[in-house]
């Protein structure tokens, strides 16, 4: 036999359709359009992965900043099992509203292209565009775009799969389908394109396929370590060839230079020698024969007898002449000390003869004498020898004696340009810091030579412009840089695993699908405690029963299994009604929004058991147990207690005292808020859900108009220019500073990408004092990381190993993206640049005087606020659904709990009927409470929607997104969710005046509650 | 070994001042197929001993042994299959289930039993066979507690519990009730075993026992009993 009570389910069901229909439609919907989601993302994914070959997606890009050998990559090649493809691109602005294409050729091997419409472009004049941004900016077939001043006509809408979300740059937060496009020119029509803004890009893929991404990562990371010894091997090849060179050119010089100073030595020693002789010749001869015979006898010790008698002996006089000399002294004709004057003439030899014997009888060196003659000279006239000597060489007295002295560091200078010791540096960049510190190799004092040269040159003895052009050509060389432009440089690395341009459409579809189930889960958990409570009250209502039941045989799960029944069944129903609906409505519209939003190939819906599992198997699980764990627990309750109406477990009810004070009216609500207290908690949990729902989806309008305004307000400056090269402008607004760009280490975050600014001295753009040897950090990556002043913040090379730290020396306010700030100084020094390094400039003009082929990137307002701008766009949709979603919760709820507390009080509202209450006045004692309650759970729910939202931001979107968007909920969020809500039970009170007003009086007759 | 077994039966209720001894050491012995009138004041206890023999109230000490069982030592698994078996309950206030026809209500007591006895014929024997269609709310006080006694007594229970059945009755429909309790013992052979306040009962019983402040102060045998249909009041 079957159990009788089985019967009750259709007549409850048909006695509460009401209430049944509603939490039906809802679950239908709600299931419906979960399932749906999930069916449409399975379809997604499922299309994906089968993409992956079909359209044969890349495994990764590499892109290069100049061509690279062929060797390199067929090393690569090798190395990592992998094929290379050329995927080159160029990038042009396009119109006048910053619009960016980046241009490929038709691709034949890698991310092959789908034409949505129309066909791929044949001549040159032709161009194919992504259908997103064609849609975006209502650009069809047939129109003409123009590009660097050339039109192209739109031959097809295409779309691929590496731009599947069209993500400019990774490190975007959003993606931008408005302002950023991809399009296909015909070989001919590419090659044709200016390739000012070609980017040498490569695609490449395994030749094995990787199981995962933890494969992929791994594959992706050799491949890295590959990069880096292969490039660098590369470049300091090219480092030492170009040293070399230059050491060659050197020592050329420096051996012209080694004989040009050894004739500027020899002619110069020579002059001074010459000049020296001439003017102690000079001197001498100033002298009277009796001053020169002074200074000798003087500089010999001896008397001048002595010295006499000695010359007249060295004279050689014959006997004859002898005996005439004694007869003349002896005669008185010649006086004794006239003596060698008549020897002299005896001897008939010259005065210069004689001065010569005396000189030998003297016994001293010519050079002493002349040493002494000249000091006498030198004495008599009151001058000195230097000045004599450069008196003869037509020079000032100073600059002989600063010639004399440099030229006794002469040697030491020499040696310094020794072209047989040069030797140009073995080039290894582990061991030195930058390729450029070969440099400090090569470091000749040329300060010191160029000083010794101008001393030559100040004596006019000499001319050193000879000399001067050897040191010149040399400076010139040890001033040479490496021409860095043969270096290669890795601009763009990204992995497929990592490339969100790929990816996001699936990651997002995986990661909306976590939060969409999440809020299923909640909800179908808020509709269980509903069930709950309105079963709990139904056992209440029929306590009498249930204890005759259980006192007659009836087990506590047979009865339990019958309370269950029935919202188990509609759940299954409407679980399996929304499955059949989410498989064939409402995909339609899933559809309908990934075409809005991605530019993905065409795709069919497919049915997944993964949709069936979460949205039917796991609901009626978690309406199984908490349903079950509530009647469960007051079922437990003994047969006895049911009988005596004792439906608390332990005992009887305590009664609350309310102070008489109280008014009637007052005490007689209180009592219903007491009686009904689980009833107004799951109103108050199913209020707040609805509510966080409500907020979330209006939360975003005025977020991204709050946003925009913030990022206007902290720009920079209007312009901000990024070049190619270091070009400079004769704007006086203009202001040079550096960035680069490094990535977060944080692994708690999604990794971001990090502006690096190092700011000029004075910047009149950036204010802010900035702590020297700290940065300013931006006040995103301060909330977003939970930064605070005096942290430390590690950041790596993006495509490299290499870490920076930095502490955190302060905030600056700078909404546009996430940001730190140095100092030029410390940022020159922390990466390593030249003193004139720049990268662009920060400018309120626009600067006129700069080539377009120079610039790399502007940057404006509209750039910056781009996020906000698509955050707009692709979430507008979804967010109006949360908002509907949330407005339906609040409806079934209020509609559903109020009755719920209407129903409970029956026999006491017949009752007041039959004592005399108006209709009014009941309303005011049973549905005033509940409104109060309405209002207060919508009141709590605002700090509490903070509390949530904010945890969910920091906890979800800035773990799980790259970038950064403030937590703003406008006032008037909360204001619209309120009167939503008030709204919504508004609606719902009306419907319970009126179903108050049916209820006979002769209710109130009754026994029992039948 | 009587068929129905009470000995040393205690109960209380309360603490300290309001300690309260609800039942103190009561002994009963009931034979199979008699009716016993527990009968008493309010607050003699005779309610409280008929959930303890009905096992939906425990005692403090004591026993009740059924056929031999003794309740006490039943767990609830076994306590239940124990009602299920042997017992049948009649109270007061009826306790039908509202959304149940009269005829689905007594299949509710149909559907524990092994053996139920066959519902329409029940129903002709309750007088509620016209009714069998309307739902408790439609019926009269009397054919509501007919009912109630039919899905009592549908599975054919060893015995019957009535708790005041007539208690919200008026005369003739008590009667009438009382009749009918009367006729199912007959008939089925039921042991009835019913609490009352009315004095003037007591005349249809086997066995009478008197009850106050929790004590059996008067137990009567009765050697002829009167027909219910002839009591008066």
């Amino acid at each position: 036999m079957k159990n009788p009570l089985n019967k009750r389910y259709l007549r409850e069901l048909k006695g509460d359709i009401g209430k049944y229909i509603a939490i039906f439609l809802f679950l239908v919907f709600f299931i419906g359009v979960m399932s749906g989601f999930l069916v449409t993302n399975n379809s997604v994914a499922k299309t994906f992965n089968e993409g992956l070959e079909k359209y044969r997606v890349e495994d990764g890009h590499i892109t290069f900043n100049i061509i690279p050998d062929g060797e390199i990559l067929e090393k690569l090649s090798d190395e990592n099992d992998l094929t290379f493809y050329e995927l080159f691109y160029k990038e042009e602005d396009v119109g006048n509203e910053n619009h960016t294409l980046r241009i490929y050729k038709n691709r034949d091997d890698i991310n092959l292209l789908v034409f949505h419409e129309g066909r791929a472009a044949k001549s040159a004049d032709e161009i194919a565009i992504d259908r997103m941004y064609a849609a975006n900016n209502k650009i069809k077939v047939g129109d003409r775009i123009t590009i660097r001043d050339k039109e192209y006509k739109v031959t097809g809408l295409s779309s691929v799969p590496d731009y599947a979300c069209l993500y400019e740059s990774n490190s975007d937060m959003m993606f931008d389908a408005i302002t950023f496009g991809v399009a296909f020119l015909s070989d001919e029509g590419y090659k044709k394109m200016s390739d000012a803004h070609e980017s040498v890009n490569y695609a490449w893929v395994y030749n094995k396929k990787y199981a995962d991404d933890n494969e992929a990562k791994k594959r992706s990371d050799d491949l890295i370590d590959s990069l880096e010894d292969t490039i660098k091997e590369y470049d300091e090849a090219q480092v030492q060839s170009q040293v070399n060179s230059l050491y060659e050119k050197a020592k050329e010089i420096a051996k012209t230079l080694e004989t040009q100073f050894e004739d500027a030595s020899d002619t110069i020693e020579n002059k001074i020698t010459r000049a020296a002789s001439r003017a102690g010749e000079k001197a001498i001869a100033s002298l009277s024969a009796e001053e020169i015979k002074n200074v000798i006898v003087s500089k010999s010790g001896k008397s001048e007898e002595e010295l006499s008698s000695k010359t007249l002996e060295l004279l050689g006089l014959t006997d004859e002449q002898k005996m005439q000399l004694q007869s003349m002294v002896m005669s008185g004709k010649v006086k004794s000390e006239e003596m060698l004057g008549a020897a002299l003439k005896l001897s008939g030899k010259t005065e210069d003869d004689l001065m010569g014997l005396f000189i030998k009888a003297s016994g001293l060196s010519e050079n002493t004498v002349a040493s002494a003659l000249m000091q006498k000279a030198v004495d008599k006239q009151g001058t000195s020898i230097d000045a004599l000597v450069a008196a003869q060489l037509g020079t000032t007295t100073s600059a002989y004696r600063a010639l004399t002295e440099a030229f006794e560091n002469a040697e030491d200078m020499l040696s310094d340009v020794d072209a047989d010791s040069m030797e140009a540096p073995v080039i290894n960049f582990d061991e030195l810091n930058s390729e450029k510190d070969y440099e400090n190799e090569m470091d000749f004092d040329l300060d010191e030579i160029y000083s010794i040269l101008d001393k030559i040159d100040a004596t006019g003895i000499y001319n050193t412009d000879e000399i001067r052009n050897s040191l010149s050509q040399l400076k010139t060389l040890m001033n040479t840089e490496i021409d860095d432009s043969l270096l290669i440089d890795v601009k763009d690395y990204l992995p497929r695993y990592l490339n969100k341009a790929i990816n996001f459409v699936i990651d997002d579809a995986s990661g909306d699908e976590a939060g969409a189930m999440l809020m299923l889960y909640i909800i179908i958990a808020v509709i269980a405690f509903m069930y709950a409570v309105t079963t709990s009250n139904t056992i209440t209502k029929e306590a009498g029963v249930i204890g005759t039941l259980r006192a007659s045989g009836y087990s506590r799960g047979e009865l339990t299994r019958h309370y269950l029944v029935l919202p188990m069944i509609i759940t299954l129903i409407g679980a399996l009604i929304g499955n059949v609906l989410g498989y064939f409505l409402f995909p339609l519209a899933f559809k309908r929004v990934y075409f809005l939003n991605y530019s993905i190939a065409p795709f069919e819906v497919c049915w997944t058991p993964k949709a069936f599992l979460l949205t039917t198997l796991i609901p009626l699980a978690i309406m199984f147990v908490i349903v079950l764990a509530v009647i469960s627990k007051k079922l437990r309750i003994r047969p006895l207690n049911f009988l005596r109406g004792e439906v608390k477990k332990h005992g009887k009810k305590k009664v609350v005292r309310l102070p008489s004070k109280f008014p009637f009216f007052g005490r007689f609500r209180t009592r219903i808020l007491f009686q009904n207290l689980s009833s107004y908690l799951v109103l108050f949990l199913g209020i707040f859900a609805a509510a966080i729902m409500a907020v979330f989806g209006s939360m975003f309008g005025p977020l991204i108009d709050d946003y925009t305004v913030l990022v206007q307000e902290t720009k920079i400056a209007e312009y901000q220019y990024v070049l190619m090269d270091e070009v400079e402008t004769e704007n006086k607004d203009a202001e040079k500073y550096c960035i680069t760009t490094l990535n977060t280490t944080d692994e708690k975050y999604v990794l971001d990408d990090i502006g690096v600014y190092g700011i000029s001295e004075d910047s009149k753009y950036i204010t802010k004092d900035i702590p020297e040897n700290t940065v300013l950090v931006s006040n995103g990556y301060m909330e977003k990381f939970g930064l605070s002043e005096g942290d430390k913040i590690k950041l790596k090379e993006p495509y490299g190993t290499k870490e920076y730290t930095f502490t955190v020396g302060g905030e600056y306010t700078y909404d546009a993206a996430l940001s730190i700030f140095m100092n030029r100084a410390d940022y020159l020094k922390a990466f390593d640049e030249d003193k004139d390094y720049f990268t662009g400039y920060f400018s309120h003009e626009k600067l006129d005087d700069i080539d377009q082929d120079d610039i790399a990137a502007v940057i404006t307002e509209a750039d910056l606020a781009k996020i906000a701008t698509q955050l707009g766009n692709s979430m507008g949709a979804m967010m109006s659904a949360f908002s509907g979603l949330g407005a339906v919760l609040f409806l079934l709820l209020m509609y559903i709990l109020t009755k719920q507390v209407i129903e409970k009080n029956t026999k006491s509202i017949a009752l007041t009927k039959i004592l005399g209450f108006t209709n009014g006045e009941i309303g005011k004692l049973y549905l005033l409470i509940t409104s109060l309650v309405v209002l207060a759970s919508l009141l709590i729910s605002i700090p509490l929607i903070d509390v949530a939202l904010r945890w969910m931001f920091h906890s979800y979107m800035y773990t799980e997104m790259s970038g950064y968007i403030p937590y703003i909920i406008d006032n008037s969020c909360y204001v619209r969710m309120v009167v939503m809500g008030i709204v919504c039970y508004a609606l719902v009170a009306i419907g319970m005046m009126i179903k108050l007003g049916k209820i006979p009086k002769g209710e109130a007759l009754k026994n029992q509650e039948l | 070994m009587s068929f129905v077994e009470i000995k040393g039966i205690k109960k209380h209720f309360g603490q300290g001042d309001s300690y309260v001894d609800a039942l103190s050491d009561v002994n009963m012995d009931i034979e199979k197929g008699q009716i016993v009138v527990l009968l008493g004041p309010s607050g003699s206890g005779k309610s409280t001993l008929l959930n303890i023999i009905g096992a939906i109230e425990d005692a403090d000490g004591g026993y009740v042994a059924i056929d031999g069982e003794k309740i006490e030592d039943m767990k609830e698994k076994r306590l239940t299959l124990y009602r299920r078996k042997h017992l049948g309950y009649v109270f007061q206030m009826y306790n039908l289930i509202p959304n149940l026809t009269v005829r689905e209500n007594i299949e509710v007591g149909a559907y524990l039993g092994k053996d139920s006895l066959n519902v329409d014929e029940l129903m002709k024997t309750l007088g509620i066979y016209e009714q069998r269609n309307k739902i408790p709310s439609q019926l009269s006080g009397g054919q509501q507690q007919r009912t109630s006694i039919g899905r009592a007594i549908v599975k054919n229970p060893d015995i019957l519990l009535c708790d005041e059945p007539t208690g919200a009755l008026d005369y003739g429909t008590s009667k009438e009730i009382l009749k009918l309790i009367e006729d199912i013992n007959k008939q089925y052979g039921s042991t009835v075993i019913m609490v009352t306040h009315n004095d003037a009962i007591k005349n249809m019983a086997d066995k009478v026992y008197k009850l106050r402040d929790g004590k059996i102060i008067k137990e009567i045998t009765n050697e002829e009993k009167i027909p219910a249909a002839e009591l008066e009041w």
